[in-house]
């Protein structure tokens, strides 16, 4: 963490200071072996069943959690705003559109209820986090995974960052929702060993109802990756109602295969995004959604496996 | 698990567990009618009045044969040890909260006039009335004989009123050379020794080895009666499969352990008959089996070869094998059921590991066995994986799953790389260091050649000692000040002087552990003696000498326990950063926030910024630092002194299920804990403190110096089932231990489990009778724990996804 014990060999090393909502070691689940994942503010989708809303923006923002929350009031005195709303015995409400994030009731809470998500990272910051786990990356073949939000709109920051890595011999993955123009990968090619990458709807309408945008690029962008040789996996978030249809799995596997990939995942939908929209005082758009059934999992999955895909569901 | 598997199993688990007043009832009459004649051949007289009258028990369906007691699950009365706790508790055992037993009103009538004979004649008599003798005058009133501690500081263990344990005998001698191997070796040095029986000490060899040869007589008596038992039982079966089976048992039980083990089967009846009569012989506990996988290999391997035997039969002679650990228990005192809980025997089998030559000693039967116990799903005997640099993956991996499929935390993971060395450290040979196991929770040894390693064993309160310290050298808790101190928090105008003042207090309590240990080891060798445990440990025969006096040819340990190492590193990094970094406290503030519980306004914002100040397990290195030396001035002051047998203070942070029990005596402490409430347990960090993740909590126990903890270091990891199951988790689970052991951490065990089933098993503990979890080095019954060590288990922190 301590930028003066860096070593400054690289030239372009610190230029960029990035957003960053949250690094979480020992990750199982994002790519091979034991990983660090670091979480990347700002996404230009607005996919209605987003589990980490506080990835959307890139600026920082006020984070509230109901169960730390004792009630004591200070966080309304301590607003210069009056952007809290409380009633005593209840929690607080805080309007998003008088806050200014000056974190005062982050220093008033005398139980922690509120923080502040989306810090600026420089890229061998990052790093110092990402190596402290160096000895499990080796012992798993694992490394290190951007995600987010959108990692790959802070592309100059990640090329960085995966240079620094592969100094310092640790493995990169990319999670990317695929929305970015080509060049913003080009430049992240040369240090990638990884990448996952979501592809949430075959049609176009739909597909924009879902997430706010047209998928055209995003599957133009699979093709292209594909073409790379980097190993890659498709993920697939499955939401009830919208991507969950067996007709649209199987164009799905279709596009996948034609493509040239043979790995895909399928991620079901799960409502732990709720409590996040609550703590950032937004209403859950996805409100009512229920997870698929292990049986239309299962059903999904060997539409995939019938493809001649090495296909699993990631729970 | 096969049907007769199961049948076994579940009549373990349904048994209600009792106390027997046979062995008692049989020691007792012997001793009595031999009063007078010398210690060593008393002890062998008795245990062979035990066996030779004791009651003999084949249950139903059982391949592995040998019983401790009447009743199936049960603890025998040892009162050569001590009497008056179990007196004094008898009545209420059955309805304590913790490890109760059934004693019924005829088990009481037996036991009132035994208990009157022994009354003054026991080693907790010895032990009480000496300590009592021999500490200096000062430190008296701070003695608390009923409980056997310090000033709430030090405590001297169970061993005042139990047995030893703590040694893992040669069972490879038993195997290959049969009890009649061994007579053969007695006779030899018999006749040496009364050849020159002029000289006192030839004198005392013979009398020590003709006890000796009583008690292997006796061995091939009890093992004839069971052979006997199990042709009268065939003669009754009707079921013709099943006779043949008591057939085989009753011809095995006539070949061992007189002779050789010629097959597998009977390996594994010697094997438990020895596990069986050195616990019947020494009220211990910790008495492992040792490298099972090793010693077993040669008849496992023949016997498939030669078609005689299956990988389904071996299976089931391994779990029948299993099940019969789980019949014995210890009744120990209410007071130390805080420290130990959950019926803990602590046999433990160590898997894996390295041959002499430095090579991997891994084999098909390392495998076999991993399944066989996970299958088995068993709180005895305890498990533990060695592995070393150059341990195969597919073990890793097939430990791991083990894990996964037990739930209990089975196998616990050992590391070679940092447990041989920490052996050679303390003047153990490098080939017999690489044939280390596990003897209890953590304490390496090396089988048949370690003795048995406790002489007492102490526990020290190192929260307690600080609170002291922070004190001036007083006990807020009793006002008491045994050693004056160097000032209060209040007073120190350093961190330096903050730390010369614990360790100030710390060297003066380290000073009494040998007083105390001394004498419970003395009165181990003058009272209780064990000729039969003593004939399995390499040399005694030769040098004709009891395995209690310790002493060469043996290594030798003596075991400390420290507990709250995680607190201690804690409260200092909060003082070192908050008052002399940042200035933001003064000590005084700190220490009117501890004497008042941090209550009130000002109270409540002082505990904040402890709380939220650095702690050890997240990978922080200042605080891991100062937690790391914590450890080293615990192991060094220890290491310091000489125990009585010889060889060498092995001190460990090993607190078994203490913490709750630790904390209570501790009030409110600078890391933010509050008063009474538990400390860390072992060498893991604080519930609830370490929030990143399993990775970074291993980061920072790797920081700690385990070769200095010379009885071992446990770190307990609990992970959600998100983490190890499903896809290619169960690689990521193996490389998560092997990350730790490329950091050199010591050892590590897992509890995968569920917080919502933990809690549901608090609300219908019917329904969760089989649920094991793993507290503090051994595994228990979930049911069977305390409400507020079950809800620590439940807060400790998931590390999942």
């Amino acid at each position: 963490m301590d930028a003066k014990t860096a070593p400054s060999t690289d030239a372009v090393a610190d230029s960029i200071p990035a957003a960053v909502f949250n690094i979480e070691r020992h990750a199982l689940h994002d790519g091979p072996g034991i990983r660090t994942l670091v979480f990347m503010k700002g996404c230009p989708l607005r996919c209605f069943w987003c589990s980490n809303p506080e990835g959307q923006l890139r600026r920082t923002e006020l984070m509230f959690t109901p169960n730390k929350c004792g009630s004591s009031g200070r966080c309304v005195d301590a607003c210069p705003e009056d952007a809290i709303a409380w009633t005593p015995g209840e929690k607080p409400v805080v309007d998003r559109e008088l806050c200014t994030v000056c974190a005062q009731c982050v220093t008033a809470c005398p139980n922690g209820a509120f923080e502040t998500v989306g810090h600026d990272f420089t890229a061998r910051e990052v790093l110092n986090e990402v190596e402290k786990d160096f000895i499990f990356y080796r012992s798993s073949s694992g490394g290190v995974t951007v995600s987010g939000g959108e990692p790959m709109v802070q592309y100059k920051f990640i090329a960085e960052l995966f240079e620094l890595c592969r100094e310092h011999g640790i493995a990169t993955a990319i999670e990317t929702c695929g929305y970015v123009p080509w060049s913003h990968y080009e430049a992240v090619i040369p240090y990638l060993d990884h990448v996952l990458i979501d592809v949430k709807h075959t049609d176009s309408e739909i597909h924009y109802e879902g997430t706010g945008v047209d998928p055209a690029r995003i599957h133009d962008n699979v093709r292209r990756l594909a073409r790379t040789g980097i190993p890659l996996i498709v993920r697939v978030p499955v939401i009830t109602g919208f991507n969950d249809a067996p007709e649209h799995m199987r164009a799905l596997a279709d596009f996948i295969v034609d493509a040239g990939i043979t790995e895909i995942h399928l991620l079901p939908y799960h409502s732990l995004g709720e409590v996040k929209y609550a703590g950032l005082f937004r209403d859950y758009p996805a409100e009512g959604t229920r997870p698929p059934s292990v049986e239309r999992m299962r059903e999904l999955l060997q539409i995939l496996l019938d493809a001649g895909l090495k296909a699993s569901i990631e729970v | 698990m096969n049907q007769r598997v199961q049948r076994l199993r579940d009549a373990l688990i349904d048994a209600t567990t009792s106390i027997c007043a046979e062995r008692a009832r049989l020691l007792t009459e012997s001793w009595q009618a031999t009063e007078g004649m010398p210690i060593i051949w008393r002890r062998a007289q008795g245990l062979a009045h035990v066996l030779d009258n004791m009651t003999v028990s084949i249950f139903p369906g059982e391949l592995i044969v040998g019983h401790h007691a009447v009743p199936l699950v049960a603890s025998s009365v040892f009162p050569e040890f001590g009497t008056d706790w179990i007196e004094r508790e008898l009545d209420e055992l059955s309805d304590r909260p913790l490890d109760p037993y059934h004693v019924s009103e005829a088990t009481k009538a037996e036991l009132a006039p035994i208990f009157s004979y022994w009354e003054g004649k026991t080693h907790s008599d010895r032990v009480r009335s000496e300590t009592l003798l021999t500490l200096p005058d000062s430190v008296l009133p701070a003695w608390d004989s009923h409980g056997a501690v310090l000033n709430q500081a030090v405590q001297n263990s169970g061993k005042v009123s139990s047995g030893d344990g703590h040694v893992i005998v040669n069972f490879t001698r038993l195997l290959e050379s049969g009890v009649n191997g061994i007579l053969a070796n007695i006779d030899e040095q018999m006749a040496l020794a009364q050849a020159q029986v002029s000289d006192r000490a030839a004198a005392k060899k013979g009398l020590f080895l003709k006890s000796s040869r009583a008690v292997m007589e006796t061995m091939v008596r009890f093992a004839g009666r069971y052979a006997a038992e199990a042709r009268r039982l065939a003669d009754e079966e009707a079921d013709p499969a099943r006779r043949e089976e008591l057939l085989q048992v009753a011809a095995n039980c006539e070949q061992v352990p007189a002779g050789p083990a010629e097959t597998f089967w009977q390996a594994l009846q010697s094997t438990w008959f020895l596990q069986l009569l050195v616990q019947i012989e020494s009220n211990g506990h910790s008495m492992g089996p040792g490298r099972l996988d090793q010693f077993l290999h040669p008849t496992y391997a023949r016997d498939l070869a030669a078609g005689a035997l299956t990988l389904d039969s071996a299976t089931e002679l391994m779990q029948c094998f299993i099940m019969k650990f789980n019949e014995i228990r210890k009744a120990r005192q209410t007071s130390h059921t805080r420290v130990m809980h959950g019926y803990p025997m602590f046999q433990t089998v160590t898997l894996g590991g390295q041959h002499a030559d430095g090579s991997d000693a891994s084999n098909d039967l390392t495998y076999h066995m991993l399944e066989a116990m996970a299958g088995a799903k068993m709180q005895e005997p305890t498990f533990v994986m060695r592995l070393h640099s150059h341990s195969p993956r597919k073990l890793e991996v097939a430990a791991c799953r083990a894990v996964i499929e037990h739930g209990g935390g089975f196998p616990g993971f050992f590391n070679d790389e940092v447990t041989i060395p920490l052996l050679t450290n303390v003047g153990v040979d490098l080939e017999d260091a690489r044939d280390w196991a596990v003897c209890g929770c953590s304490e390496p040894q090396v089988p048949g050649k370690h003795n048995t390693i406790t002489s007492g064993t102490c526990h020290v309160n190192l929260l307690k000692i600080f609170e002291i310290a922070m004190h001036d050298g007083a006990n807020p808790a009793n006002g008491i000040t045994v050693y004056p101190g160097t000032g209060s928090l209040a007073d120190f105008g350093s961190y330096d002087e903050v730390v010369a003042a614990f360790r100030h207090q710390l060297d003066n309590y380290f000073s009494l552990v040998p007083v105390l240990d001394n004498i419970t080891a003395q009165a181990h060798t003058d009272l209780t003696p064990t000729p039969l445990l003593s004939a399995f440990i390499d040399g005694r025969i030769e040098i004709g000498k009891d395995a209690s006096g310790g002493g060469p040819p043996n290594y030798q340990n003596t075991i400390t326990l420290g507990h709250g190492i995680a607190n201690v590193g804690n409260c200092l990094a909060s003082i070192k950063k908050l008052v002399f970094d940042d200035g933001v406290l003064t000590g005084a503030q700190i220490l009117a926030g501890m004497d008042s519980n941090y209550e009130g306004e000002e109270g409540r914002r002082i505990r904040k910024l402890l709380l939220d100040a650095s702690k050890y397990g997240n990978d922080i290195e200042e605080v891991d630092r100062i937690t790391a030396r914590v450890l080293d001035w615990f192991c060094e002051g220890i290491a310091a002194y000489t125990p009585l047998r010889g060889g060498h203070y092995c001190p460990t942070p090993q607190t078994l299920s203490a913490n709750a029990y630790t904390g209570e005596v501790v009030g409110a402490t600078p890391d933010g804990r509050l008063a009474a409430s538990p400390t860390a347990d072992n060498a893991s960090p604080m519930a609830g403190t370490d929030l990143n993740g399993a990775t970074a909590t291993m980061k920072s126990v790797a920081r700690l110096d385990h070769e200095k903890a010379t009885n071992g270091t446990i770190l307990n990891v609990k992970l959600h089932p998100t983490a190890v199951k499903g896809g290619d988790r169960v690689q990521k689970f193996a490389a998560l231990v092997r990350g730790f052991f490329d950091l050199k951490g010591m050892q590590v065990q897992f509890n995968v489990v569920d917080a919502e089933v933990l809690r549901d098993a608090q609300v219908n503990p019917e329904k969760h009778r089989s649920l094991i979890v793993k507290v503090a080095g051994y595994s228990a019954l979930f049911t069977n724990l305390d409400a507020r060590l079950q809800d620590q288990i439940i807060q400790r922190t998931e590390h999942a996804l």
